[in-house]
């Protein structure tokens, strides 16, 4: 009876359901805070946890989106971190048409500890350059050059090397049906006559060598194109043109810059080209890697971007703590070809997972 | 404790108050929890006035240059001070963040345009012609870029703040689930703790009325537990209880009375049915006693008429004796009396039997008014003679000796006649000889004395008899109780009830 009485006490059940209830919203109460702790860490990350840095640097790229710029600012960005610095890319801001002289500009205005840049060798780049130079802002040229700004280094390839680098790839792909080469450049790269001149020297005097005149009766032609880039997508049908003509359709079609490389790649397949243009292609992009893979584009040449990145982050660091850095610093040139793409996959892989 | 409407009502209010107190916490934890994410999420430093302050110092300055007025300088002035402020509050460290380094070039570009459009109020000022059209150029670029880059700011803003509205709608989705849980669980508990108290109310009422059930149905050897409260149904439920245990009792008694009543009833009937068979006895000695003692008186006087005086009183005696059984057969009387019939019948036997029979008496002082059933002396006298004396060799001796002892008056009838054997002793006293077959008897046996006693004074081993063995005679004891203050109610006085007969 008295066990009875225990197991049903209304009292026992009372307090039973009591504690229950606490129990349930405590649960609630503690859930919905973590939950809210969660949301908190993970959607403010970038703003409470911050690293405050001791420099800002600015790369002002040519175009944000491209693959060979943002495999400079990754790796300027990994160099930098190394060095107490932060890297901003500068040249996506949405609401204003702005030019790279312009974020110039804006970079200079914003008072930067250094600016990394392309240089489009007019005059009005210049300036820039020796604006931020007045300010104490020290510019770094990657890529192309300009040496008679007053950039405080220069970190790419020199121009006789890249000519001779392509012409040594041409000269693989020449055979006794090569009739025609054509150069792409785009107006405003400095050099392109330096080094369409290197490249056309580097070809002839090697097919010499191997004796094609003899042999052929005349040697290939090797012309230049320079796209007037008025507009966004020029380039893609100046390179279609050329190619539907029969008369100036080339058969080595070498390009200087990532983007021709793939409009001109995309041309080839459209026009089941494949085989009887051979394109020398610029860059280690998703597209022309592919194409290499199968066989479809012989080889690419590609600067070597994580040096770049690196050595423009060192060369402003060295100006900031030495006061002095020097002028040039020289990068690789990779040849991709079916052999070794595998490894530029690995790496692009590697970075792709990084970024 | 309470009483039900005490109970229902605190049971209600408990129910309310669970439910509010619930949904307090529930809506105080969201409203914390919006406040919270509110604080976080707020600008310090509102986007769209600082472009408004910017344009008004680009405003104030372009009016300035094309007119020279005091009021925009005045107003210009206003502006930079306002700018400056809200420019404090935005980031200047280096920091890996979009908005945040972002924040820092708009702070960096907007003190270098500050400086430009100062040097192209002082350069306008001063008249330098060239001086504030250069300027002025390069603070419009300015101003351009840092429109551009507030622009960009507050779309980098609104995308978080979308991803924010995401992230708030998504946790109170989740809340507004939580709540839904929680309250269906508190609906649930709710029910249960209301189900358990309204049992404790309503079990001692449906216990109750199983018990009255059963009380209805005659069984009264129930009890209710003691209600775990002081409310209705606890008084009810002890008042049941007592009502029940009255009940009880009440049966118990008017049974015990109804025994009694019984008991007496069925004495009466059987001391009335003794009374019959004595007179049955008298009856079946054929002897009308009216008519014996009338002409037994009759005789009397023509034996005093014929001069015959022994024989007058011998009859005299005769008619005194069958008068008296006449007379009191039915009623109790005094030992006095008693002791007159025996005298008598001693007298009569004596005559009868020329004087064989010696008999003495002696008698205690104060006990002749004593009572008893009437019948009782002359049968024991009777039964002395007849099996004691008639077989006796000897001189027959009877003794009569009556006395007080304790509470008792001894009544002893001692003869010296043939004995008794003590199995015989034991038959007489157990009644297993019940009749005197002896056609020489007022036909009254011993049996008949002793249960007659037995009957009379509702107390049984009234009657002792001794013997020292076969021809040591033998003593036959009543031991009849006195009447004492107090005593049993059933005194020797008392008549039973219903018993009087009228003398015929």
């Amino acid at each position: 009876m008295k066990e009875k009485d225990r197991k049903t006490s209304p009292g026992y059940v009372f307090y039973g359901a009591l504690a229950a209830l606490a129990v349930v919203v405590l649960l609630t109460m503690a859930g919905w805070r973590y939950y809210i702790a969660a949301i908190e860490r993970n959607q403010l990350d970038d703003l409470l946890n911050v690293r405050e840095y001791k420099r800002h640097y600015v790369i002002i790229p040519e175009d944000c989106a491209s693959p060979l710029w943002q495999d400079i600012y990754r790796s300027a960005s990994a160099a930098a971190e190394e060095h107490d610095a932060y890297v901003e890319l500068l040249g996506d801001w949405e609401a204003g048409d702005y030019t790279p002289l312009s974020y110039m500009d804006i970079a200079v205005a914003a008072q930067v500890d250094g600016i990394i840049i392309k240089p489009d060798g007019t005059a009005g780049m210049r300036r820039a350059i020796a604006k931020a130079d007045e300010a104490g802002i020290p510019v770094i040229t990657v890529i192309d050059d300009d040496t008679s700004s007053s950039r405080k280094s220069f970190v790419g390839f020199n121009n006789y090397q890249l000519g001779a680098a392509y012409g040594r790839e041409i000269l693989k792909c020449v055979d006794s049906s090569t009739r025609k080469i054509t150069v792409l450049f785009k107006r405003g790269n400095l050099g392109n006559e330096l080094i369409f001149q290197n490249l056309k020297t580097a070809v002839e005097d090697g097919l010499e060598e191997k004796g094609f005149r003899e042999q052929q009766g005349k040697m290939p032609e090797i012309d230049s194109l320079t796209i007037e880039a008025q507009s966004t997508f020029d380039a893609e049908e100046v390179i279609r043109d050329r190619i539907i003509d029969l008369d100036t359709r080339p058969d080595i079609l070498v390009c200087m810059n990532e983007t021709d490389s793939e409009s001109a790649y995309n041309a080839v397949v459209d026009y089941n080209l494949v085989g009887s243009i051979d394109i020398i292609g610029y860059y280690q992009s998703e597209t022309i890697l592919d194409a290499i893979e199968k066989g479809n584009v012989p080889v690419a040449i590609t600067p070597d971007t994580e040096q770049m990145g690196r050595y423009s982050i060192e060369a402003l660091e060295e100006y900031h703590t030495m006061g002095y850095t020097s002028s040039y610093m020289s990068v690789d040139l990779n040849v991709i070809t079916r052999r070794n793409v595998g490894d530029y996959r690995d790496t692009q892989t590697e970075q792709g997972g990084e970024s | 404790m309470f009483s039900i409407r005490t109970k229902l009502v605190m049971i209600f209010a408990l129910m309310a108050c669970l439910m509010f107190l619930v949904n307090i916490l529930l809506y105080g934890e969201i409203n914390r929890s919006m406040n919270e994410l509110d604080q976080v999420y707020a600008t310090n430093v509102s986007l769209s006035e600082m472009t408004e302050c910017l344009e008004g110092i680009h405003g104030n300055i372009l009016e300035y240059l094309s007119t020279k007025s005091s009021d925009s300088l005045e107003d210009y002035y206003r502006d930079v001070q306002q700018f400056q402020d809200m420019l404090e509050q935005l980031n200047g460290a280096v920091v890996d963040s979009e908005r945040k380094i972002l924040e820092k070039n708009i702070r960096n570009m907007s003190e270098k345009y500050l400086e430009l459009a100062e040097e192209t109020i002082q350069a306008k000022r001063g008249r330098n012609v060239e001086g504030y059209k250069a300027a002025f150029g390069e603070e419009s670029k300015n101003y351009g870029y840092i429109r551009t880059a507030i622009y960009c700011l507050n779309s980098l803003q609104f995308r978080n703040n979308s991803e924010n509205y995401q992230v708030l709608r998504e946790s109170l989705n989740y809340m507004e689930m939580a709540s839904f849980l929680v309250m269906a669980l508190v609906v649930v508990i709710n029910l249960l703790i209301l189900f358990v108290l309204i049992r404790t109310i309503t079990e001692p009422l449906r216990m109750l009325a199983v018990s009255s059930n059963q009380v209805a149905q005659g069984n009264f050897d129930i009890r209710l537990p003691d209600a775990p409260g002081r409310d209705e149904v606890g008084v009810v439920t002890d008042a049941f209880n007592k009502m029940v245990y009255s009940i009880r009792e009440y049966i118990v008694r008017t049974r015990e009375s109804m025994e009694k009543e019984q008991k007496m009833m069925e004495r009466e009937l059987l001391m009335e049915t003794s009374l019959k068979d004595t007179q049955l006895r008298y009856l079946q000695a054929q002897i009308n006693p009216h008519f014996l003692f009338n002409s037994l008186n009759a005789g009397a006087q023509l034996a005093v008429m014929e001069d015959a005086e022994k024989t007058s009183i011998f009859i005299e005696k005769m008619a005194d004796f069958f008068r008296y059984n006449v007379r009191k057969g039915r009623e109790s009387v005094t030992l006095a009396e008693e002791i007159e019939t025996v005298d008598n019948y001693v007298y009569i036997l004596n005559v009868r039997f020329s004087g064989d029979i010696h008999f003495e008496k002696e008698i205690e002082a104060g006990v002749e008014e004593a009572r008893l059933p009437s019948m009782i002396l002359q049968p024991v006298v009777e039964n002395a003679v007849n099996h004691g004396l008639r077989e006796a060799e000897w001189e027959g001796h009877i003794w009569l000796k009556i006395f007080r002892r304790e509470n008792r008056i001894v009544v002893s009838v001692r003869d010296n006649g043939m004995g008794m054997t003590e199995e015989r002793i034991q038959e007489v006293l157990s009644g297993r000889i019940r009749r005197d077959t002896e056609k020489d008897s007022t036909g009254i046996g011993l049996d008949n004395v002793i249960r007659r006693l037995e009957l009379f004074y509702e107390e049984k081993g009234l009657v002792e008899i001794f013997s020292g063995g076969p021809g040591c005679g033998t003593e036959v004891r009543l031991l009849i109780p006195v009447h004492t203050e107090g005593g049993k109610d059933r005194s020797p006085d008392a008549e039973p009830a219903g018993t009087d007969v009228p003398e015929k």
